[in-house]
């Protein structure tokens, strides 16, 4: 009788595994790699393909608002838990891997202007229309108990803003003059006020907690010092700033997000003009945030886009979207430097990758040595036709695409117009005026 | 008699119905009609006190208690009575506070001090951010410290555990210590008293620096005299100058800038009609004039000032030394006592403002020549004392000579360009007469020095005439010097334009930590290359077409003989390979070709290749005719053919190729494309040459070409994180200067 046995090379059907790998001797003398310059664009080209291929930014999204999200904020000290606010006054805390609402309250009549936790996360404080301040705390009432603030606080004046000190139990509000408050205390511990206009956002510095910056609606940022000299400086631009950030890791830098479709990144030193102008919104910039690495910062704006700028950059580097996300009203980055949450106006928080094609989860040692060395090739071969058109190249929703036409037509009629004039004017009647100096109309002392 | 009324009732009523008292005062005191200023009290602790409750208490109110009261009662008895002088001396010493400033300038100043202070305090952080800016790799969390939260997420599993009841038992009998973690903020201790009495020290020199600031702008506030503040603007107009000296040999274009304000606030105060005859004030001189000198000296003041001003425009349009001259002439010879003629100096400060820039030009120029002189004199006296060495020396005068030579070459490169050879030449000449003199008595003398040059130099002993030269000389310069100003200006404008980059370098104040890059790479910052998904292609043949079409236009002169490029010799590379091949070999391989292709035609067939080549590169002619359109369509129905003729786009006939004119040879032209798409048409960015861009990109990285320790180092990435760790604000503990 004749037996049929299955035999199979087991190379066929095993994965390879580390024991596989055998140590060859190699001879690195680069006469006998002709082609190794040739071997290395192609795999930096095919590196920069798969980065292509695998950036699904999108991660997921948080429904269950009644209204446009206006707020939200991070857990200081834990990276699953955020916490949002909308225009109907309802507050939810949210589980972020579980996407669940763990909570949610109407803390306020009308819309709720700020919520941000304290250092120490067990408290979290609620500011809205109603020119209330609530402190609420993090843990969840037990059964049957019933959502209450810890405290209340009735404002005399109008509350636009609100941002906490890193470390003191100290914070900051904004609106028709910018107050200090205490966590202990039920009036402001500081008010400052300069000039009349009323200001709409407020940022503690966090690295030097002394200094505050704010926006006000004359189209100037504030300084204030808050220990005891109150303003410092004020700065004018052409237009309005909608929001401002201090960089986490560089003291003196803060960057502001302005109507004007542009942001601008400020050395306080040297408020004179802007360090560096980062352009490509087509609508005004409504939000920024810093990645808590400092190395880049997340805009979210009118036209439904977020973007992520690198500090040292004038555009983008990236640029996420979904044919449902409206007009963006928040935007923060997450405080491992993974991923970027948004609150935009049709009621749902979005949770992307910060960089769209990583890896999520860990890694093993090989495909770490593997994802960095492709990281390397694109970065070495970056300025080459090819992998700078792959790696550049970004489908944008049809508005956004006609609109940058529009602006792009428009930027050069400007530059066009100046040229002529610059040419048919005497020498050095009309100087040509860089892009930095173009947008600071004044400062003021 | 209030107060009485309201004692008396006191008597009779108790405590319990004080508000009804109460009441019964406030209605008797209505009573009577005057209204009385009651002393507020607070209900409520608030921030803000209203500065209209403070009462001064020494306002009558009997219960405020005075200082000469509790004094009086301890003059009696003698071991106080150092007490009581001690406040006597210390009222005496008082003074009321000066009047605080207006609230705005108070403010200004604050503003700008506390700004000072910060951006000294941001500075400390310059450091460590650059540092951070340029270091390859960074890993965050930035600061290592074990943090004792760190350990609840070891315990946090434990919490999840099931107890056995063994468990349960044993902690029961040992119940377990609770640590207490005190966080990092809590166990910093808090300032020592060496810190805490620095810090003191530095408020108060703020406080110290604001108080002066304060106190200055209060008395300068304060000065009314006219005198002062026509003191002070000169002072302001002569600082203005020394910056604008200043800025022209640092920042000339900023001087540019500054002398155009000079000039825009002279055209104000032109236009101001300030120095015109036509005010109220003006037309009282006049009719006082008749009968007194000063309103007259004062009229006329006013008028020179006013004709200086309008006439500062014509200096400035002609550059001509002669109408100078006519201008400074002109108000020599005048009548005093006739204000309607110019005569009368300018005594405002537009004038001194004009004559202090003259002035300090002419000391400029003045300084400038001294020290000319100066060398001078100090080559003549090396010279003199060579001189009196002569007898000794053999060839002193070739040295002067070479010595003064120097110094003319001195003045002529100097960037002062004024006419200093001209000077020199004269001084030579001056020099020349009495040097002869002196040189025919030497030469009697010794007859043995020897003279290699046309001129020497001696002393000079008539100083007057050197010093008439440099009157001359001078004047000359000062009528040169509006001059030079112009052409300084029309020297600058298109400089300004050539060098923005230096003028930002000069414009930071701060120290440039950067450091050099350790890994260069490419920095590409363009905007995303942003598409809709639908992206148009339809139209790409047209587009080709239409690119080939225009470039036709631009046909190439065929001008070259074929001929030549036949009989041209090859032309050796310089390459490193050595050229082996002889002339003999390359003539037997030839034989040995064409002995082995007697037959064939060999340039019949190239010539048929090259055609064919060249027309499979030929566009074509491209058929937008389309079927249906206008007319019936479908199989066996021809396309009308003029409409054939309209749609079609032609192709140009020819098109230049490279190889059109030589000879025998083949260029495919399309080879290179497959290539030139790859490679990189112009320098990236941080890169300055071709050569830096090419050796970073040279080196391979992968460890198939690298041995695995560079490998590690060279793709470590730029930032890493750790999964699942806050990455905090940076701390102060990272600052390398915490005390600065």
């Amino acid at each position: 009788m004749k037996v049929k046995v299955i035999s199979r090379n087991p190379d066929d059907y095993l994965r390879e595994t580390k024991h596989d790998i055998h140590k060859v001797p190699r001879n690195y003398d680069p006469g006998l790699h002709p082609f190794e310059a040739a071997r290395e664009y192609t795999r930096a080209l095919n590196a920069v393909k798969l980065e292509k291929v695998f950036a699904k930014p999108f991660v997921g999204n948080l429904d269950g608002h009644r209204d446009g999200v206006s707020c939200i904020s991070n857990h200081p000290k834990r990276l699953s838990v955020l916490i949002s606010g909308a225009y109907d006054g309802e507050v939810r805390v949210w589980d972020l891997p579980q996407k669940l609402c763990l909570r949610n309250f109407v803390a306020h009549e009308g819309v709720v202007r700020g919520v941000i936790y304290n250092p120490s996360g067990n408290h979290f404080l609620t500011l809205g229309d109603d020119k209330t301040i609530k402190t609420w705390k993090t843990a969840a009432p037990q059964f049957g108990e019933e959502e209450e603030p810890v405290n209340t606080v009735i404002s005399k004046t109008v509350l636009t803003g609100i941002s906490h000190h890193v470390k003191d139990p100290v914070f900051a509000t904004c609106g028709e003059i910018c107050q200090v408050w205490e966590e202990t205390r039920n009036e402001p511990v500081r008010t400052f006020e300069w000039g009349v206009d009323s200001l709409h956002d407020i940022a503690f510095n966090p690295v030097e907690p002394n200094l505050l910056a704010s926006c006000a609606s004359d189209r100037s940022i504030i300084l204030y010092d808050t220990r005891d000299s109150g303003p410092l400086r004020k700065v004018v631009l052409k237009l309005r700033t909608n929001k401002i950030c201090w960089n986490p890791m560089e003291a003196f830098i803060f960057t502001a997000a302005n109507e004007d479709y542009n942001l601008y990144t400020f050395d306080t030193r040297n408020l004179k003009k802007p360090a560096n102008v980062h352009m490509d919104h087509i609508g005004a910039v409504t939000y920024v945030d810093y990645a808590p690495t400092g190395r880049e910062f997340v805009s979210g704006s009118y036209d439904k886009t977020i973007r992520i700028f690198e500090t040292s950059k004038g555009h983008s580097r990236e640029v996420y979207h979904t044919k449902r996300m409206q007009r963006i009203t928040c935007v923060q980055w997450s405080l491992d430097n993974k991923y970027i949450l948004n609150g935009s106006d049709e009621m749902n928080i979005r949770i992307w990758k910060a960089r769209a094609s990583e890896k999520l989860g860990p890694l093993k040692p090989r495909e770490k040595a593997a994802l960095n060395y492709s990281e390397a090739l694109k970065e070495k071969y970056a300025a080459h036709p090819k992998i700078r058109r792959i790696a550049r190249h970004r489908h944008v929703p049809k508005h956004v695409y006609n609109a940058q036409k529009e602006l792009r037509t428009i930027r050069d009629k400007g530059k066009r117009k100046d040229a002529n004039r610059r040419a048919h004017s005497k020498p050095g009647e009309v100087p040509h005026q860089p892009e930095r100096e173009k947008h600071v109309l004044k400062e003021d002392h | 008699m209030e107060s009485d009324t309201s004692e008396n009732y006191e008597d009779f009523y108790t405590e319990d119905d004080a508000q009804k008292h109460e009441k019964l005062v406030d209605k008797v005191l209505s009573l009577n009609k005057t209204q009385h200023i009651r002393k507020p009290s607070r209900t409520e602790p608030t921030l803000q006190i209203s500065e209209f409750n403070l009462v001064k208490s020494s306002g009558g109110d009997k219960g405020s208690v005075e200082i000469n009261d509790l004094t009086k009662s301890l003059r009696n008895r003698k071991s106080r009575l150092r007490i009581s002088e001690n406040v006597k001396r210390a009222h005496k010493a008082s003074h009321t506070l000066p009047k605080p400033l207006e609230k705005p300038q108070a403010n200004k100043i604050r503003r700008t001090v506390a700004y000072e202070k910060t951006r000294l305090e941001l500075d400390r952080w310059e450091a460590t951010v650059t540092a951070n800016r340029v270091s390859t790799n960074l890993s965050f969390p930035l600061n290592d410290d074990v943090k004792m939260d760190q350990k609840e997420s070891e315990n946090f599993a434990s919490m999840w555990r099931v107890k056995s009841k063994l468990a349960e038992e044993l902690e029961k009998h040992e119940p377990t210590v609770e640590e207490y973690h005190i966080s990092l903020e809590q166990e910093e201790f808090p300032l020592t008293m060496k810190e805490m009495l620095a810090r003191r020290k530095e408020a108060a020199k703020l406080r110290a620096y604001q108080g002066y600031k304060e106190a200055k702008a209060r008395r300068q506030n304060k000065i009314k005299s006219k005198k002062y503040h026509r003191i002070q603007k000169r002072e302001k107009i002569k600082k203005k100058l020394k910056e604008f000296e200043q800025l022209q040999k640092t920042n000339p274009e900023e001087a540019l800038k500054k002398l155009e304000e000079i000039e825009k606030s002279r055209i104000e105060e032109r236009f101001s009609l300030r120095h015109k005859s036509t005010g109220k004030w003006a037309r009282n001189q006049q009719i006082r004039a008749k009968y007194d000198k000063e309103s007259r000296q004062n009229l006329a003041q006013q008028l020179t000032l006013s004709r200086d001003l309008t006439q500062k425009s014509k200096t400035n349009g002609s550059s001509s030394e002669e109408e100078d001259e006519d201008v400074e002439k002109a108000p020599m010879g005048i009548d005093e006592t006739n204000p309607w003629v110019n005569g009368v100096k300018p005594g405002k400060e537009v004038a001194d403002f004009i004559s202090g820039y003259r002035k300090y030009w002419l000391e400029q120029n003045k300084t400038a020549q001294k020290s000319d002189v100066e060398k001078t004199e100090d080559v003549l006296e090396n010279s003199e004392n060579i001189d009196s060495n002569l007898i000794k020396l053999d060839q002193p005068e070739s040295n002067k000579n070479v010595l003064l030579k120097k110094k003319k070459q001195k003045i002529v490169t100097s960037d002062l360009n004024f006419d200093v050879e001209e000077t020199v030449e004269k001084l030579e000449k001056v020099k020349k007469v009495p040097q002869k003199k002196k040189k025919q008595k030497r030469n009697e003398q010794m007859n043995n020095s020897k003279s290699t040059s046309e001129w020497e130099v001696s002393l000079v002993e008539n100083g007057e005439a050197v010093e008439d030269m440099f009157n001359r000389t001078e004047n000359k310069l000062k009528k040169k010097m509006l001059r030079n100003v112009k052409q300084l200006k029309k020297k600058l404008v298109p400089k300004t334009l050539a060098k923005p980059q230096r003028e930002v370098a000069k414009d930071k104040v701060k120290v440039d930590l950067s450091l050099p890059i350790q890994k260069k790479t490419p920095q590409i910052d363009e905007a995303l290359i942003e598409n809709i998904d639908a992206e148009i292609r339809s139209n790409e043949e047209l587009s080709n077409l239409k690119t080939i079409l225009s470039s036709q236009t631009k046909q190439r002169p065929c001008d070259i003989d074929p001929e030549k490029y036949l009989k041209i010799n090859p032309t050796n590379l310089a390459t490193g390979i050595p050229n082996i091949v002889t002339n003999e070999e390359v003539d037997d391989q030839r034989a040995v070709i064409s002995e082995a292709f007697e037959d064939d035609d060999i340039v019949e067939e190239f010539n048929k290749d090259k055609s064919n080549e060249s027309d499979k590169d030929k566009p074509k002619n491209i058929n937008l005719t389309l079927p249906g359109w206008g007319s019936w369509g479908g199989t066996g129905i021809k396309v009308n053919k003029r409409k054939k003729r309209r749609f079609t786009m032609k192709a140009p006939k020819k098109i230049p190729r490279k190889d059109d004119n030589k000879g025998f040879l083949i260029i495919n032209e399309s080879a290179q494309n497959k290539v030139k798409e790859h490679m990189v048409s112009e320098v990236p960015f941080p890169f300055k040459t071709v050569k830096d861009f090419e050796a970073s990109v040279r080196a391979p990285i992968s460890n198939t070409f690298m041995p695995e320790t560079a490998y590690k180092k060279l793709i470590k990435p730029a930032v890493t994180t750790k999964m699942g760790t806050i990455i905090e604000p940076m701390s102060k503990d990272l600052l390398l200067n915490k005390n600065s």
